[in-house]
């Protein structure tokens, strides 16, 4: 009996001991390609070149932080990014909201299938659309610019913005918006006096989603930009392609460039697991 | 995945009027029926959609039937009918590049979607700090391709990679090896990558399914005698496979797609080893400047989407 029960002990204590082992693996997985960046960023190129490579930094330097934001192109880059990513943002939302509160409590003749359209068009290769869209950009003398790039980024977040916040919209109660309607409110008023108000966490999630996804994204960018507009993704790539790699330039860029990502990330993580998980479990 | 619960409000619509303002012609829209609204309000993002998404795809399937030439800076067209497409499957790299494409995206899917569900089991069985994997998991979720791809490309340096150093200080292997200058190793370099950064997304997907499994059926299980793996096994699994479906479809078009990662690793190299179809096309289109080539191969992806995504609707509509 004794002996059956320190069995059945052993065996619980050992599940438990399994289970936190393949935990701390798994977080070292998810992690460790991050934290070697990191730690990397800080090596001087002597050392970052060195065999067997050192874990921990001999010396920790900013030296090379600081040489990227005395550096021109990166600081140009990191500019170029922000008002793309920001005007991006602003326009999907402008133009989201209207659209997200359209199928979220409008009934019309079509409604479904211009759902399903405006969703149809996330499936398309961007490859396809690409090609074409360079062509024509070149031929409106937008190729190149800033106005270039955020249209066609807000084209492919704009599909993504009204998934996300007409989900929001539909969860709040309409019994608010019943009411305002019956005190005398104007549709404009009851959106954005009420609407918005109340789905204010919505909003936040899909401005972050598509803050951070025009922020990383490469493909349209590098096609569509030059040396005066190209963003930090771009100019990341350029230095990878350059004849000698400069690793001691390259990690402290790719560290500043995840930087305002993950402090976003941080702040709101709630909403974004929110976001994320949301749409597509209910 | 698409669900609507919209009540009707055609009913007051106009029984309520709001109190005259100046603007009349402001007023008269306010009071429009709900389609009416509804197609205003929807006209700003079809007028975008059509401009940057429709137009492009009419006219990247013109490009695809002609040869394009750029002469002193204005282009010229050539008609040639289906000679671009026939290039693509007389190329000598076609085979290659689509063997290639089936198996990355077929494997990435499937391990992904094997070791997400690993991973949201062992969460979902109380690993400490399901919150705490929760919040890790977004980083690989929030950097970049860009970034993503040069830290595996370090990682994996030939001749300076930690990877290299660790396998040889646990004796897997003698001397540092050049893992990307290997067609077989740089894909599989690609693949750990991309699973790296999209695991934690299905996961944290899966993961979401499985805790809102509804409970009191796990309990009837539990009362009726079932082990926790018989819960997880007989209600939980069969409960999230729709979650499931949408991961897969979700998974391939994201793989489909995949350019940046493979771009700043291996640029499609060595040999053609980690050459996709997108890298292809982006080579033809923007390096050897084969405009109406690129676009029959950027259609053929189109092509190919159209025929998982078509597959994978049949099997859902089985499902259901």
């Amino acid at each position: 009996m004794d002996e059956a029960l320190r069995f059945a002990r052993a065996m619980k204590w050992m599940k438990k001991g399994i289970v936190r082992l393949i935990s701390v693996c798994l977080m070292i997985f998810v992690m460790f390609p991050f934290i070697w960046l990191l730690l990397s960023s800080f090596k001087h190129p002597v050392e970052l070149l060195s065999v067997p490579p050192s874990v921990w930094p001999k010396e920790f330097t900013l030296e090379y932080y600081a040489d990227l934001l005395r550096n021109e192109k990166v600081v140009l880059a990191l500019r170029n990014s922000f008002i793309v990513s920001a005007a991006t943002t602003l326009i999907s939302l402008a133009i989201g909201i209207f659209a997200s509160y359209v199928f979220a409590r409008l009934q019309f003749r079509g409604r479904k299938s211009l759902y399903l359209l405006i969703m149809g068009t996330q499936m398309l290769p961007a490859m396809a659309i690409l090609i074409p869209m360079f062509m024509l950009m070149r031929v409106a003398g937008l190729l190149y610019t800033y106005q270039g790039l955020i249209v066609a980024n807000v084209a492919f977040s704009l599909p993504y913005v009204i998934w996300m916040y007409a989900a929001f919209v539909r969860g709040l109660p309409y019994e608010v918006e019943e009411a305002a309607r019956i005190d005398g409110c104007s549709r404009l008023q009851i959106l954005f006096r009420i609407v918005v108000p109340l789905s204010r966490s919505g909003l936040a999630a899909s401005a972050i989603f598509v803050f951070i996804g025009v922020w990383n994204e490469f493909l349209f960018a590098v096609v569509m930009t030059q040396s005066g507009t190209r963003t930090l993704p771009v100019q990341i790539a350029e230095f990878i392609g350059e004849d000698r790699i400069r690793y001691e330039m390259l990690f402290p860029a790719s560290i500043l460039s995840c930087l305002p990502v993950l402090i976003v990330v941080m702040i709101f993580q709630k909403y974004i697991i929110q976001g994320l998980t949301e749409g597509a479990v209910k | 995945m698409i669900k609507s619960s919209t009540r009707a409000t055609g009913a007051n619509d106009r029984i309520v009027r709001t109190p005259r303002s100046g603007l009349r012609l402001f007023d008269w829209i306010d009071h429009r029926s709900d389609s009416f609204t509804a197609y205003l309000y929807l006209a700003p993002t079809f007028l975008l959609l059509l401009l940057l998404i429709a137009v492009p795809m009419v006219y990247a399937l013109f490009l695809s039937l002609v040869k394009v030439g750029f002469v002193q800076g204005s282009i010229h067209y050539t008609f040639a009918g289906l000679d671009n497409y026939i290039q693509l499957f007389k190329d000598p790299h076609f085979t290659k590049v689509m063997t290639k494409t089936v198996v990355f995206t077929v494997a990435k899917v499937i391990l992904t979607l094997l070791f997400s569900f690993g991973v949201a089991s062992i969460i979902y069985f109380g690993a400490w700090g399901s919150a705490l994997f929760k919040r890790l998991f977004l980083l690989p979720w929030a950097l970049s391709y860009v970034v993503n791809g040069l830290m595996w490309k370090w990682m994996f340096n030939g001749d300076y990679g930690i990877i290299n150093e660790i396998l040889v200080r646990l004796g897997w292997i003698d001397t540092y090896k050049a893992w990307l200058a290997e067609p077989n190793s740089a894909m599989g370099v690609v693949l750990l990558a991309d699973i790296w950064k999209s695991m934690p997304y299905v996961a944290l997907l899966l993961l979401a399914a499985m805790q809102s499994t509804m409970k009191d059926l796990c309990e009837a299980a539990r009362t009726d005698g079932a082990g926790t793996l018989g819960v997880f096994y007989h209600v939980i699994v069969p409960g999230i496979r729709p979650v499931i479906l949408v991961c897969l479809v979700v998974e391939t078009m994201w793989t489909l797609r995949i350019f940046d990662l493979i771009w700043v690793l291996t640029q499609g190299g060595p040999q053609y080893g980690t050459m996709v179809l997108n890298v292809f096309a982006y080579e033809q289109a923007f390096r050897n400047f084969n405009i109406g080539y690129a676009s029959a191969i950027s259609y053929f992806i189109t092509l190919l989407t159209a025929v998982f995504t078509l597959v994978y609707l049949r099997f859902m509509g089985k499902e259901n």
